[in-house]
């Protein structure tokens, strides 16, 4: 046992609380049903009351035009339809749900997997045939495809459930993921793994694929950045970055054009800083010392680099060589800690957005620094930013 | 009579269940309490979020008991219940005066020589990092997903908060 952990136990013992009997939990459950009761009681008359008064008759489903179906091939094995987003609608912890695939443009809805307790994450794959989602029902890793028919495709490695990130290929149904410390690349379709090797050090990101899919980063504590060639398990030594009191590596962001590499690093004994360099980890510079780490996002063409402070009060947009620099409020005040919130840039790369820890914050904000603001609703936003769903788990 | 002898293998079934969460709490309720009494910082509180928690765990144990692992159900949930009162607390105070809240602690720390002091002077998602990291083993990014945030943000604050414990422990050792 860990020094401090030794220690912490021993707070934790010195701590008596009384018991809890199980009566009281009884008790609680009795409460909670009568108030349920009374609540749905209250809901069912100002129904009846409202039915009356409007007069109707019968409550209706969403009327399809003949030929709606017609239309999308039932066979198709293309899961993913136009730019669907995908959505959780239980409520986490509360109330089970279904994972389902909305419509930007019309709201309307598909389910693509039913009853479920909690969704941590579910995004489509980059060739829109397959949905990888986390669950802790059955917990583990679970894909779906055109077929609707769940399948694990990774069982849980840890106690309490399936817990190590994991990035889909931007090129086709892979999927790269750290599993008993060694880079592994999942196939979604055949469930094939390939296993690329130990990973070197205490890695603390995510892995992320390069924009052509053959090459996989990681970054461990203390600064040190791999990449391993997909195709030969060729590793190397990408970038050791510069400066003192290095901790965790938190976030590693590729440009879509493949030339940049933006990496956000956890410093001793707190804060971060923001390092910039090129796709071959040369010319590292640092971009923001002693940072408070909001979000970061690249453009959609890799010109520009968006980042947010904690309070997504304000937005940076920085060129890859440092030669220019915009800033701007957004007039938001969100928790926007880095993984706390969403930054996305609009598809042609002239707003940006984001949705907070606070809040869905509904405006887009001229990526120029021009003062522009747009109205933004939830599904166009999550349009922008890929089309996933990840449990904020707001209220 | 196969149909009756089906009812009450039916009843011996749920009574069994039944009986499996009883033995549930009372073997994880006391840690339990103490866990979110370390969290929060009030009794009051972290009674009322364990018993919340075992309430909702006690809805769904069919589904729960048949889990890799309840107990981290049952912690996932108590998490959710101290992160969920925690925003609204803020979101409260935020209202009202209009200003982010003030760091949350126990009351004036007076003594600062001491691990107890130290962890009273944590915020409280400090002390619910540290308390899933490192005292009870949970992953950065499992701990991320119960308290609502990413790994990266857990990570950081379990390290500061293990400098601040680190300096107090130095302290006492002088």
């Amino acid at each position: 046992m860990s020094d401090l952990r030794s220690t912490l136990e021993r707070e934790l013992g010195r701590l008596a609380p009384p018991r809890i009997s199980f009566d009281q939990i009884v008790r609680r459950r009795e409460r909670k049903n009568r108030q349920q009761r009374i609540r749905a009681m209250v809901v069912g008359l100002g129904l009846a009351i409202a039915l009356g008064l409007l007069g109707l008759s019968a409550i209706r489903s969403t009327p399809r035009t003949p030929g709606d179906d017609a239309t999308r091939p039932p066979t198709s094995p293309v899961l993913r339809h136009g730019g669907e987003v995908l959505r959780f609608t239980g409520v986490p912890w509360e109330e089970p749900g279904d994972v389902v695939a909305v419509d930007p443009a019309t709201g309307e809805t598909r389910v693509l997997v039913e009853d479920l307790l909690l969704v941590h994450d579910a995004r489509w794959s980059a060739d829109g045939r397959w949905v990888a989602y986390g669950s802790d029902d059955g917990p583990g890793l679970w894909g779906v495809g055109a077929e609707l028919e769940p399948r694990r495709l990774l069982a849980p490695d840890t106690p309490g459930g399936w817990a190590g990130p994991w990035t889909w290929s931007p090129t086709d149904a892979r999927i790269a993921l750290v599993l008993n410390s060694r880079l592994t690349v999942l196939d979604a379709a055949s469930g094939d793994m390939t296993d690329l090797g130990r990973v070197v050090g205490d890695v603390t990101s995510a892995p992320v694929w390069s924009p052509d899919g053959t090459r996989i980063l990681f970054g461990a504590r203390g600064g040190s950045l791999s990449s391993v060639d997909v195709r030969s398990g060729e590793r190397s030594l990408l970038a050791s970055l510069p400066g003192w009191n290095l901790d965790s590596m938190d976030r590693i962001a590729w440009s879509p054009d493949g030339a940049h590499i933006a990496v956000v690093n956890d410093l001793v004994p707190g804060g971060g800083r923001l390092y910039l360099m090129n796709a071959d980890g040369s010319q590292v510079r640092t971009v923001v010392d002693d940072y408070l780490p909001g979000e970061v996002a690249w453009s959609p063409d890799g010109t520009w680099l968006a980042y947010t402070n904690l309070s997504g009060s304000r937005i940076w947009n920085v060129s890859p060589d440092g030669s220019a620099t915009i800033s701007f409020e957004t007039g938001a005040a969100h928790a926007c800690a880095l993984g706390e919130c969403v930054l996305a840039w609009s598809p042609d790369g002239s707003m940006i957005a984001f949705q907070a820890d606070g809040g869905f914050v509904s405006s887009a904000f001229a990526a120029d620094g021009g003062g522009e603001t747009v109205p933004i609703d939830e599904l166009t936003f999550l349009s922008w930013s890929g089309g996933s769903y990840q449990c904020l788990c707001r209220e | 009579m196969e149909h009756a002898e089906a009812m009450w293998q039916g009843v011996d079934r749920v009574v069994a269940v039944e009986h499996s969460f009883e033995d549930f709490f009372e073997l994880e309720q006391e840690r339990l309490l103490r866990l979110l009494w370390m969290v929060t910082g009030s009794l009051q509180e972290a009674e009322d979020i364990v018993q919340d928690a075992f309430l909702r765990v006690w809805e769904r144990w069919p589904r729960v008991s048949a889990m890799e692992s309840p107990t981290g159900y049952l912690h996932h949930a108590a998490m959710n219940l101290f992160r969920n009162r925690h925003r609204r607390a803020r979101l409260a105070i935020r209202t009202a005066v209009g200003a982010d809240p003030p760091v949350d602690a126990f009351g004036p720390v007076e003594d600062r020589i001491s691990v107890s002091s130290a962890l009273r002077g944590l915020t409280r998602k400090q002390r619910a990092a540290l308390v899933l990291t490192d005292l009870l083993g949970y992953p950065a990014d499992e701990a991320g997903r119960m308290l609502g945030v990413r790994g990266s943000t857990v990570r950081s604050l379990s390290s500061s908060a293990r400098a601040a414990l680190r300096s107090a422990r130095e302290l006492a050792d002088e």
